[in-house]
């Protein structure tokens, strides 16, 4: 017997329930963080870089001057600190993230960073060029496959390999991959752990270039700490007293020309 | 460069490399880790720096200076201890999975997306949480009057004598 699905649901999609109602806006809120978590593709040094930064410039001066019972100019001085090393640091991780990453991805798609002999697993583009190339000799027999892989492929160009466009890929071979389904999603799990590979050597070559050269960033950040603050804060003029003419300089003047 | 290369594949292809890679990639927590323990150690490495170049630096002004460096040297461990402490509480199989049940019990009916999005959380709420709210927050709310008392001990004795 068909059974009514109930008042408080409304079914958009196979995959989109939408609650109404009190308890309804918690549900859909669940459901839409879980979708928005499910999308994250990896986490690496950026992420940590940019959380570092936000949490540095903002977080610790405020609560060091929110919190710290020192004197204001001592608070300022060691709250600022924080912001100027979070933008030395910024400035130095960022361009070495980008560059390791790039050379790293470089000599990996050159064949470089793999053992004579050995198995290919860092090159990314041999891997990629292997699953297109499979993929083109089945779509030459399905026209199906075909189209549905054409729109993977122009959202691939703009917006590079992930996880999103590898599920997009697993549906459409899923669907129309006939005889060369099994090959086809092979190779396309032998891409996407060859690009996992990839991101994390990427990643911890970055670390290693960025450990080594914090010395040069904490020497510079040494040299440039004092120079901004003295522009920030005004020195206090202790060395010239300022001459006030107050109540005490009045008396005397007057004592002294009534005297004359 | 041609030696850089060979260092690069060297390292690419060690050992120890390719089984942390590895289980970066099979292994969320791992991950997680990983990433924690990259954090901690570009940090508790600055901050023993930046401690022995305050105390060095000539153009920071003295009264300024030990107070300066105290916060440092205390943000630095703490930063080591609340980070490690709260990271691992927080990527804890017990603490994720609990939290992940509550969180995305809408999405049980579909295990797939149930497990990428446990792992995504994971990911991003250790390192916000040991990152943001504790290294951050907690960090300088607990350094900060450790620092000033130091400040005060050392205010102390060099008025006594």
């Amino acid at each position: 017997m068909y059974k009514q699905k109930p008042k408080h649901m409304k079914i958009n999609s196979a995959n989109n329930i939408n609650y109404k109602g009190h308890s309804g806006i918690v549900k859909n809120f669940k459901r839409a963080a879980g979708e928005k978590f499910a999308k994250i593709d990896q986490i690496g040094e950026g992420v940590n870089i940019a959380l570092d930064f936000s949490g540095k410039a903002v977080l610790v001066p405020a609560t060091i001057m929110l919190v710290s019972k020192e004197d204001k100019e001592k608070k300022e001085y060691s709250a600022l600190k924080n912001p100027v090393a979070a933008t030395f640091q910024l400035l130095m991780e960022v361009p070495i993230l980008m560059l390791c990453s790039k050379y790293v991805e470089n000599l990996a798609n050159r064949n470089k960073l793999n053992k004579i002999g050995g198995k290919i697993s860092y090159n990314e583009k041999y891997a990629k060029d292997n699953f297109i190339n499979m993929l083109n000799k089945a779509s030459s027999e399905n026209l199906e496959l075909e189209k549905s892989c054409k729109e993977i492929i122009e959202k691939l160009d703009k917006k590079g390999f992930g996880k999103l466009i590898k599920e997009d890929f697993e549906q459409a071979i899923e669907s129309f991959g006939g005889n060369y389904k099994k090959e086809l999603i092979e190779s396309l799990k032998n891409w996407d752990l060859t690009h996992k590979r990839l991101y994390h050597l990427q990643n911890r070559v970055s670390f290693v270039a960025a450990i080594t050269l914090t010395p040069l960033l904490c020497k510079a950040e040494d040299y440039f700490f004092p120079k901004i603050m003295n522009k920030i804060i005004k020195k206090p003029e202790n060395n010239k007293p300022k001459k006030i003419f107050t109540l005490e300089h009045f008396k005397n003047m007057v004592s002294k020309r009534s005297a004359k | 460069m041609r030696i850089l290369e060979n260092k690069l594949n060297n390292f690419a292809n060690s050992n120890f490399v390719r089984k942390h890679i590895d289980n970066c990639i099979k292994k969320p927590q791992f991950l997680t880790t990983t990433l924690l323990a990259t954090s901690i150690s570009k940090d508790a490495f600055a901050y023993a720096l930046r401690v022995h170049n305050t105390l060095k630096n000539d153009e920071i002004p003295d009264d300024k200076k030990s107070f300066v460096a105290k916060m440092d040297a205390v943000t630095g461990i703490t930063t080591t201890v609340v980070q490690l402490s709260t990271g691992l509480l927080l990527a804890s199989k017990k603490v994720q999975d609990g939290l992940c049940n509550h969180l995305f019990s809408e999405l049980k009916d579909n295990p797939k997306k149930f497990k990428q999005a446990s792992s995504g959380f994971r990911a991003v709420s250790t390192l916000v949480g040991a990152k943001k709210k504790k290294k951050r927050i907690l960090v300088p709310l607990i350094s900060s009057p450790i620092a000033s008392y130091l400040e005060n001990k050392h205010k102390q004795k060099s008025n006594l004598k």
